[in-house]
């Protein structure tokens, strides 16, 4: 049983301007299946439906037609929920709150025991390197911090299913390689992590398969343990794959 | 790492929680300094009130105080209960919450109750503030008015939090959930004024549209309880379960309403 299953999924949104519904794509008969255990990387351009793919596997937005899957729990679902860990691009958190207080919110929504909540905070703050940070206040955390601590809530319920949306955007080089060495561990406990990116040099270095999607349509799906130079490769593949053609050697 | 229990998700466990960081978030956000305030304009208007009127001076503070009270009770709570979800969306931290095994309207009820456990903290902490000092400028004594005009207050304020939170929900603007929560405050203290212009009026529409504004704002008159002082051995408790059962019955009506619209919302 594929871990993430999406079926003809469309999301059109309205927007209305003087009364006058205006509407666009956000994706359109988007169909996909990532396996149990798999990092699967959503590559695009901005605005090509990447985070509301995401969205809707999480039970944010609401697809207009189609359907979405985690294992065989249909989105959204509170069952669901509990089976995925999400961590937003660019996230915010309750800058009163220190990072053990924020991981351990988060792990009583999730429905940790308390007798394992405890426990569990302190293997996930060792993990994210926190744990000498644990009572400081968020707001007087670095962006990288803030990302790991990001991590950490995801990560607070145990879920098999992981979502990044665009983790390393706004990252110093620093915070970039604390990032994929996190992926590269969680990959390494077989966890199954979905993440959209527009970096096509950090997608590679993590992901099994890529999909490439321009316009809210899944175009190409590729995978980069079939390619030998994976870099140069996939950056040849998108670009011919998301730019109009003849312009691609422009770039 | 081990696999943690993860225990069973019961209907309404995700409330506490909720309703707990509600109450973190305003105690360490800057709105207890309106407490500062409180205290700062009733020691003013105590020393100013008990040198112009020396023989009613402690009637003149404590309906000052009680006054007071109401307001700045009512505006924290209005204002705390239209941005709270209305930030949290803004500044996307409902995401994180949005992807737990959380039900919607979990989250609504979490952050009413943790709004009104604040403004019962407040209340308390400014009716403590006016009581020393009365004490402390009057030969005020304790009386059952004061206790259940400070009842009253904390009753209203179980509707009218209801009021703001489902407002920002159904309006996404904070301006104007705020305006509606505060007209619905407003018409809901001239109650039987309402009813009596809609008796008189002649023009069926504006009769309807009265009618219709009596029967669905909340009756705020009603919570008048030292109104129904008098009777020598205090206040009667059915009296005061009927209109605590009113301002629940209110309360739940515009939570569900509130609800509904949350749980069609996208974010």
């Amino acid at each position: 049983m594929p871990a993430v299953k999406v079926e003809n999924l469309t999301k059109i949104y309205k927007k209305r301007y003087f009364l006058k519904p205006r509407y666009s794509v956000g994706i359109k008969n988007l169909n996909l299946e990532v396996e149990e255990g798999e990092t699967f990387g959503l590559l695009g351009l901005n605005g090509s439906g990447k985070t509301t793919t995401i969205k809707l596997l999480l039970g944010l937005l609401f697809a207009d037609s189609g359907q979405a899957f985690i294992y065989d729990h249909k989105v959204p679902d509170r069952k669901a929920s509990n089976l995925v860990g999400y961590l937003p691009e660019a996230p915010y958190f309750y800058r009163y709150l220190s990072a053990q207080e924020i991981i351990d919110f988060y792990g009583r929504l999730s429905g940790v025991l308390e007798q394992d909540r405890q426990k569990k905070i302190d293997e996930i703050l060792e993990l994210v390197n926190l744990t000498n940070n644990r009572h400081k206040r968020l707001a007087e955390f670095s962006k990288g911090m803030l990302q790991r601590v990001g991590i950490a809530q995801a990560l607070i319920h145990d879920p098999k299913i992981l979502f990044f949306d665009e983790l390393i955007t706004g990252l110093d080089p620093v915070g970039i390689t604390e990032m994929r060495s996190l992926v590269l561990r969680l990959k390494e406990r077989k966890k199954t992590i979905f993440l959209s990116s527009h970096i096509i040099s950090e997608i590679v270095k993590v992901c099994d398969r890529v999909g490439i999607i321009k316009e809210g349509e899944l175009v190409k799906i590729v995978d980069l343990r079939q390619l030998k130079n994976k870099d140069a490769e996939l950056e040849k593949i998108f670009l011919s794959t998301v730019m109009p053609s003849g312009q691609e050697g422009a770039s | 790492m081990e696999t943690c229990s993860v225990s069973g998700r019961k209907n309404g466990v995700n409330i506490l929680p909720i309703a707990e960081y509600t109450i973190m978030e305003n105690i360490r956000s800057k709105i207890f300094y309106i407490l500062l305030l409180f205290i700062f304009i009733m020691a003013g208007s105590s020393l100013v009130f008990s040198s112009l009127a020396p023989y009613t001076e402690a009637r003149v503070i404590t309906d000052i105080g009680l006054a007071c009270i109401e307001m700045f009770t009512l505006m924290t709570g209005i204002f705390a209960a239209v941005n709270l979800v209305l930030q949290e969306i803004e500044n996307r931290t409902i995401y994180l919450l949005m992807t737990r095994p959380l039900h919607r309207w979990e989250y609504i009820i979490g952050r009413y109750l943790g709004v009104l456990v604040i403004l019962c903290f407040n209340i308390i902490t400014m009716l403590s503030v006016l009581v020393l000092l009365l004490k402390l400028t009057t030969s005020w004594t304790l009386s059952p008015m004061f206790i259940w005009s400070a009842v009253a207050i904390f009753f209203k304020m179980i509707i009218i939090v209801a009021v703001a939170l489902t407002a920002s929900l159904v309006f996404t603007s904070s301006i104007t959930a705020m305006a509606f929560s505060f007209l619905t405050w407003v018409l809901g203290h001239f109650s039987s004024e309402l009813k009596l212009m809609a008796e008189r009026i002649q023009s069926f529409l504006a009769k309807g549209l009265l009618y219709l504004l009596y029967y669905a704002i909340p009756n705020f008159q009603l919570f008048n309880l030292k109104d129904k002082l008098g009777i020598p051995e205090g206040m009667p408790l059915d009296i005061v379960s009927m209109v605590l059962l009113y301002g629940l019955i209110y309360a739940a009506i515009f939570l569900v309403i509130g609800s509904l619209f949350f749980s069609k919302k996208e974010f």
